[in-house]
């Protein structure tokens, strides 16, 4: 009897003093929850790296990302068969509601880009505060001014897209995202353009070979010209781009066609580039976007030398280059069925599409994934030196009154991408102009729809399509997200 | 021991010459004195002996020292010594086990009769009356208040729910106790394994089991010895498995016609010409076939008055209906050994040892049969690009890559999976004081390991379906999960007063690991050269993972029955678990019953045998979620590292979303229940009110976009199911020997959501780009959410005419209903469409026992509701994708004016394709679950009791949904979304079964 109370009073007792730790355990194969050891520069980067990685969203830079963009616009047609994906075809012939699924992975993908560089820009003060030594103070500033470009390059493409949108810059609760409201236009500018400037302030001018595609002041000022290019502020753009040009850090590759090429990736023309690589692997993780797979030419063979051919060159682009002459940006643009490319691959007749967009084009050799994959190594062209110059011209027509260091004229600047495309120079260049050569120049990377609505043309341009003036400039918020967060309105014209 | 030696004593008894025997004869008759044939006469430890025929008597040949049995079904045994007797006459009582009988409750035992809470025991023997690879599968249609959803995967079992939808969906199971064991699911028993099978229903029975017990409790017993003769059985079947309720869909010309329709107006459309395609391929029946599958099981075991044990192993093996590798097997060996050591001690050690292998088919291959389109051969020798197999690429024919060969995709998928589970448990009992004070030490251990392989051959169909290396992924899990329990328990009586007092402790420890590798251009020739070592050594990965889980409690439980009239349980339990935040709940419940029929007043009525009211309260806990997930953590590896230079740079992220506080989810719950037995004794049955609230329900919900993560586990409010259930169990015997039980049970369940923290609704079910189901107050939990259809436009004409403006409309198109009258249809015109909780779960049985024959037939049913037919709604993906043959057949056009269907053209639209109550179908289902005809002799000399059998499990089930199944699972807020599955099968089996 004796012998059993005290083992009843040992196992109880066992039990009360192990209590506290036996009930507190860290879940397995986890950092403690104040993992980060902000004392240790090499810890800085981590979350700036997963900022970066979110940029291969597959919502911003692939699928979608085509659709809204370019198919959208006059420059390029569904492609792939006919009947096929209906929900692209709605993007494509402006026949979307605000129920289409490829408009709210958009959504979700640039707020999911927002969301990491929101956990960064939060992480960088608590290495600030922490870190001794006033040059790894300053690492942390800087690598907070790329984070913030990240997520400035998100807005911005967000507020092309939607128009409005809710701010979301930190931690919040999920009760306080379902109830956020939309900023207007003007505040989603003044939020983007102070990110950037901050940015501006504290990054490098450049970086070592291995940092290859990291983000630096130019790429920040280059995004922020643009932002102002579509506020039409023309000094800002003016002195922006005046200042990377007066650089000398960046000029246009002698060959158009090796811009594209995965020799031309992060080259002296590329400010900002989202990076695309299966790291010399042919299996494991999946390291590398599909945007140029999903765009590659369908039903080709052999299988690393086919996709899904999407975003096909329409007649309307084909027929713009012929109508001015062009020689040299459309053999790289256009991929045509039942041809042989100058590096030495072929796309047989049996594809499904006549052209494909050739400035995704990657050599088989490149193409060694495991399962039938095209062009995993290309990345995803966001803003090179030609558009720099573009918009510099613009700037220079639309009258900016303030002084640039280059000197360079508008008409030079728009003469030094004629020259690489093989044009004569014009004088006395006009802003319809520079508009032409942006689309001959910039077709099929994306810029073509937003551009058109930018310049007011796109109504004219896209009339066919149907395209209402005071509706499609921007995509309709989309309805599950409206579902989660029952404080968004509804852009005006969708309902 | 004794009993081993009896065994022997059987044997060597056997060999021996006759003695001198004397010729008895007698009459068997019943309490009412009703001759009663059929009844088992044996000599004791012998396999000598008879049966009573019809006017219930029998003769046999006898020595004076032999003890005689009289046996029979439903009667109390009688066991007489023959003495110098050559007449005796017996007279057998009705068995009322019923009431007499022990059930095993949580941490204990108790009459059937002082129970205060709804609790359903199911034999070993009744579960092995059907043919299923899992136990739980056997229970569907015969405990009220259980709902079973099933696969007909092979080696996957049913997921099994108890009174309504509470918590989340995969965390939502039962707790199940094997022998004491907590196990996530019972999987690795067979039928022929288990004695038997206890349901705790309510929460005063569950309440005891505090932390687990949130979703019901089932307790499984393992075969013991419960007779004195030691016995042998051996119960073995072989049976075919045919698929069954495949569906049918649009041959080559009809899927033709109806593309040509869709997309005439489509511009760059060149129509189709049937003739251009070589085929018409049935896909669905190109991956099924018929499947062998068999069992057995072999059991030794015996009891004296000090020792009890039980011996045996079981087999399982289950070919799959799929047309490629995959199957099932299973091998089980338990021993159970208990022991008086002394009038102060007993000991008992019980180890169940399971080891399975299987190959896992490919389900999605399912879904390709679906979409793919019917027009070209599953083996093309034209097609010289592919190998090692000639299968036919539908990119042959100009389709895109997103369609792929389903039989290749079904034969190209090697996935091997085995594992073995070791459960023991060991306990001590003291009895300090005889027959007051008992301690109990108790240790539990479920030790399991599981190995699983991957491989694919370097292949190619064609398009996108193939891989130019071949490669290979293993994983490597051992879990343990110790429980240590110290029970004491105090009894007494005085009077008519009789009390029990239980004081317990538990503490658990659960971890889990395992580790993972994979690598590229592994030949795999055979099962030899599956090695990862044998890869390239380029491209390999590892990766590796754990889990951790402790948990305290302590409980207690006070039982009293004053004069068999009134009696009561009270339970407490206080848990800490390391999942929560907020470490301790408290579980407290209570039930009362009152046996009115112990009344005085009710000593005249004649109505009653037996009645009994029932009332109960308790709360119940459940930390069945994934440990620490409210903490935010770092996400890491490459999908979060950057590149830089072609070089990955090491990166980690973060949600940014503040993780909710997670707080215990609590069920609290009412039951008031009577249960009775009609004087005549031929009727009884049980009927409950159940009212069951889920506080704090944890499950994963969308969240609004920008904190980096979908969806956040949180308590995201309370919900409410409630119900009814009734069980009836009437038997009668005719003087023409025949002897007939009808067993019936119904559940009806009420699942309301009755509040929601923070927000007035969460969708779920995201389908195409929308949600599909909202769970608000009001409404059941994950209701399906979207359009009423008010027809289908007729004409162009009609369609203009109609002043509600919808998207798109026109001939052909839905014309949806205008609910708030604006004339406009949009989102507030979305309405509730049903849920996929039904609202009547019932069970039938039939059992008709004549001379040797007894058949036993099973009927169930579930209705009211509904099934989101995901399949035809994510068709549109796949524009140029086959339509079901029931579309086809129904679709809207000119000549066949469907106000139901949409035309082809219209079905192509998205508009179209939207959460409506087109795709949302009606789920309800009847079922023959079962046909058993049995024949049972003891004529043969070695086999003292054999019974054949023939079964036929599942063979018919009647419903109107369009697919395989209306079973369903999900997560609560989006279940019963069919995105494809495995098919069922039926069952058709022959079997034995033999005592020795």
């Amino acid at each position: 009897m004796r012998r059993i109370y005290t083992l009843l009073i040992m196992t109880l007792i066992l039990t009360f003093v192990s209590c506290e730790d036996f009930l507190e355990i860290r879940p397995e194969g986890t950092l403690p929850t104040s993992g980060i050891d902000y004392s240790k520069t090499e810890n800085i980067f981590l979350s700036v790296s997963a900022s970066y990685a979110k940029l291969r969203n597959y919502g911003a830079h692939v699928f979608p990302y085509i659709g809204a963009f370019e198919i959208a616009s006059d420059n390029a047609d569904k492609g792939s068969s006919p009947e096929d994906n209906p929900t692209m075809l709605e993007l494509d012939n402006l026949s979307y509601q605000s129920d289409n699924g490829l408009i709210n992975d958009l959504w979700i993908s640039y707020f999911d880009i927002v969301s990491g560089a929101n956990y960064s820009i939060h992480q960088m003060p608590l290495f600030e505060e922490t870190l001794i030594n006033s040059s790894d103070k300053l690492y942390a500033l800087q690598c907070q001014g790329e984070v913030k470009t990240i997520r400035a390059y998100a807005y911005f493409n967000l507020t092309r897209l939607f128009g409005r949108v809710p701010i979301v810059d930190t931690v919040l609760t999920a009760d306080q995202l379902a109830s956020v409201s939309q900023a207007s236009k003007g505040q989603l500018y003044t939020f983007i353009e102070k990110d950037l400037l901050e940015a501006i302030e504290v990054l490098p001018a450049g970086y070592t070979k291995d940092w290859a595609g990291r983000i630096n002041k130019y790429t920040a000022m280059a995004l922020k010209a643009k932002v102002h290019m579509y506020q039409a502020e023309w000094d800002s753009v003016a002195s922006l781009t005046d200042r990377i040009i007066e650089s000398g850090r960046y000029s246009l590759l002698d060959d158009f066609r090796a811009v594209f090429s995965i020799d031309g990736e992060n080259s002296r023309e590329s400010l900002f580039e989202v990076q695309s690589s299966t790291l010399g692997k042919s299996t494991g993780d999946q390291t590398f976007l599909e945007y140029a797979y999903v765009q590659g030419p369908r039903g080709n063979n052999p299988s690393n030398m086919q996709g899904w051919g999407f975003c096909t060159p329409s007649p309307n682009l084909i027929n713009f280059y012929t109508d001015r002459g062009e020689i040299i940006r459309p053999a790289t643009t256009l991929l045509y069925r039942g041809t042989i490319t100058p590096e030495g691959d072929s796309i047989k007749t049996i594809v499904s599409n006549p052209v494909y967009n050739g400035k995704v084009y990657t050599p088989s050799i490149y193409s060694n994934w495991n399962y039938n994959g095209y062009g995993f190594d290309h990345n995803v062209r966001i803003i090179r030196y030609a558009d720099i110059l573009l918009m510099y011209a613009e700037a220079k027509v639309n009258a900016a009154t303030v002084v640039t260091a280059s000197g360079l004229a508008a008409d030079d600047a728009v003469n030094l991408v004629r020259e690489r495309a093989g044009l004569l120079p014009l004088t006395g260049v006009t802003a319809a102009q520079i508009w032409d050569e942006r689309r001959a120049e910039l077709a099929m990377e994306e810029d073509r729809f937003p551009d058109l609505v930018r310049t007011g043309r796109a109504a004219m341009a896209l009339a066919s399509k149907g395209f209402v003036t005071g509706k499609h400039e921007v995509y309709p918020i989309p309805s599950a997200q409206m579902q989660l967060n029952p404080n968004l309105t509804q852009n005006s014209g969708y309902n | 021991m004794k009993e081993i030696l009896s065994l022997l004593f059987i044997f060597f008894i056997l060999l021996q010459p006759v003695k001198s025997q004397t010729a008895i004869k007698g009459t068997v008759v019943d309490d009412q004195n009703l001759p009663l044939p059929g009844v088992s006469v044996l000599v004791k430890n012998t396999f000598k002996g008879t049966m009573t025929d019809v006017d219930g008597t029998y003769s046999l040949n006898v020595l004076p020292t032999d003890t005689i049995i009289f046996s029979m079904i439903g009667m109390i045994n009688q066991t007489i010594l023959a003495g110098d007797r050559t007449v005796i006459d017996v007279k057998l009582n009705t068995e009322t086990t019923l009431m007499e009988e022990v059930v095993v409750i949580g941490y204990g035992s108790q009459r059937a009769k002082d129970l205060t809470a709804p609790i359903v025991t199911v034999k070993g023997e009744d579960l092995t009356r059907q043919v299923t690879s899992n136990a739980m599968q056997a229970m569907q249609g015969k405990v009220a208040g259980l709902q079973i959803i099933s696969s007909g995967v092979p080696g996957s079992g049913p997921s099994v729910k108890i009174r309504g939808v509470g918590s989340i969906g995969d965390f939502a199971r039962p707790l199940y106790v094997v022998d004491g064991v907590f196990v996530d699911n019972i999987d690795f028993l067979g039928a022929g394994d288990i004695e038997d099978l206890t349901v705790l229903k309510d929460a005063s029975a569950s309440a005891i089991y505090g932390v687990r017990a949130a979703n019901g409790v089932i307790l499984i017993t393992t075969k013991r010895g419960t007779t004195g003769k030691p016995s042998i059985s051996y119960d073995g079947y072989f049976g075919m498995q045919l698929p069954v309720n495949i569906m049918k869909m649009s041959t080559r010309d009809q899927y033709v016609e109806l593309l040509n329709e869709a997309y005439a107006g489509t511009a760059g459309y060149i129509p189709k010409d049937p003739a251009a395609y070589p085929v018409s391929t049935d896909w669905y029946q190109e991956l099924v076939r018929p499947a062998p599958m068999t069992g057995h099981s072999i059991d030794i075991s015996g009891m004296s008055d000090k020792t009890s044990y039980s011996f045996g192993g079981s087999y399982l093996f289950q070919e799959g209906i799929m047309d490629t590798k995959n199957n099932f097997k299973r091998l089980n060996i338990r021993g159970r050994l208990e022991q008086n050591v002394n009038q102060y001690l007993k000991i008992g050690l019980n180890t169940i040892i399971s080891r399975y292998d299987k190959f896992n088919p490919n389900e999605g291959a399912f879904f390709g049969a679906y979409v793919n389109p019917p027009v070209y051969p599953v083996y093309d020798p034209a097609n010289t690009a592919a190998y090692p197999v000639l299968f036919g690429s539908p990119q042959t024919f100009g389709f895109g890559n997103q369609y792929g060969n389903p039989v290749a995709a079904a034969y190209y998928a090697d996935n091997y999976e085995k594992g073995n589970k070791l459960v023991f448990n060991g306990y001590a009992e003291f009895y300090p004081v005889k027959n007051k004070l008992t301690y109990k030490f108790s240790y539990n251990q479920d030790l399991s390991n599981w190995n699983s392989r991957g491989y694919t051959p370097a292949f190619n169909v064609g398009g996108s379906q193939g891989v130019r290396k071949s490669s290979l992924s293993k994983t490597f899990g051992v879990s343990s999960k110790q429980i240590i329990d110290n029970l004491l328990t105090y009894r007494n009586q005085s009077g008519g007063v009789s009390y029990t007092l239980m004081v317990g402790q538990s503490t658990r420890v659960e971890k889990w690991e395992s580790l993972s590798g994979s690598a590229i251009d592994v030949p795999g020739l055979d099962e030899q050269s599956k090695y990862l070592v044998l890869g390239s050594f380029r491209d390999r990965n590892a990766y590796d993972g754990a889990g951790r889980y402790n948990g305290i409690s302590f409980f207690t439980r006070g039982t009293f029955n004053i004069n068999d009239k009134y009696l009561g349980t009270v339970t407490f339990r206080a848990d800490a678990s390391s999942k929560y935040q907020k470490k301790w709940g408290y579980f407290p419940s209570i039930g009362l019953g009152w046996n009115i029929t112990q009344e005085d007043f009710m000593a005249d009525q004649n109505l009653f045998s037996y009645l009994k009211l029932r009332a109960s309260w308790g709360l119940l806990g459940n930390d069945n979620v994934p440990a620490n997930s409210a903490v935010i953590l770092g996400q890491s590896g490459a999908g979060a590292s950057g590149i830089f230079g072609d070089e990955l740079v090491d990166g980690m992220g973060a949600q940014t979303v503040v993780q909710n506080y997670l707080r215990w989810e609590v069920v609290n719950e009412y039951d008031i229940g009577v249960d009775f037995t009609v004087a005549n004794d031929r009727l009884s049955g049980d009927l409950d009110l159940y009212y069951r609230t889920t506080d704090n329900v944890v499950f994963f919900a969308p969240i609004a976009t920008g904190g980096g993560v979908a969806e956040l586990l949180g308590n995201n409010g309370s919900v409410v199911n409630a119900g009814v259930e009734l069980s009836l169990n009437w038997t009668k015997k005719y003087d023409n020997g025949l002897k007939m039980t009808v067993g019936f049970n119904a559940t009806t369940i009420i699942n309301r959501v009755t509040k929601l923290e923070g927000r007035e609704y969460i969708p779920s079910g995201y389908v195409r780009g929308n949600y599909t189901t909202r769970t608000a107050i009001g409404h059941p939990i994950g209701s399906f959410y979207g359009y009423e259809i008010d027809g289908v436009y007729q004409s162009e004409g009609e369609a203009l005419r109609d002043e509600v403006s919808q998207i798109i409309k026109g001939a052909g198109f839905f014309k949806y209903k205008d609910q708030n009258g604006d004339k406009i249809i949009n989102e507030e015109d979305k309405v509730y469409l049903g849920s996929a909780i039904p609202w009547l779960i019932t069970g039938l049985d039939f059992g008709f026992d004549y001379k040797n024959f007894d058949l036993n037939i099973s009927l169930l049913g579930q209705f009211g509701n509904k099934i989101l037919n995901a399949k035809r709604m994510n068709r549109d993906v796949f524009a140029d994708g086959n339509y079901d043959q029931d579309f086809y057949l129904n679709h809207f056009t000119p000549d066949n004016p469907s106000e139901k269907y949409p035309s082809a053209f219209a079905y192509s639209f998205s508009f179209t394709q939207q959460a409506n109550d087109f795709f949302v179908e009606d789920a309800s289902f009847g079922r023959i679950q079962n046909i058993t005809l049995g024949y049972t002799t003891n004529k043969i000399r070695f086999i003292p009791g054999l019974r054949i059998y023939a079964s036929a499990q599942r063979p018919y089930t009647f419903f109107t949904y369009k697919g395989f199944t209306t079973e369903i699972g999900g997560t609560p807020i989006s279940t019963g979304i069919d995105n494809s599955v495995y098919p069922l099968q039926a069952v058709y089996t022959v079997g034995f079964k033999a005592n020795f």
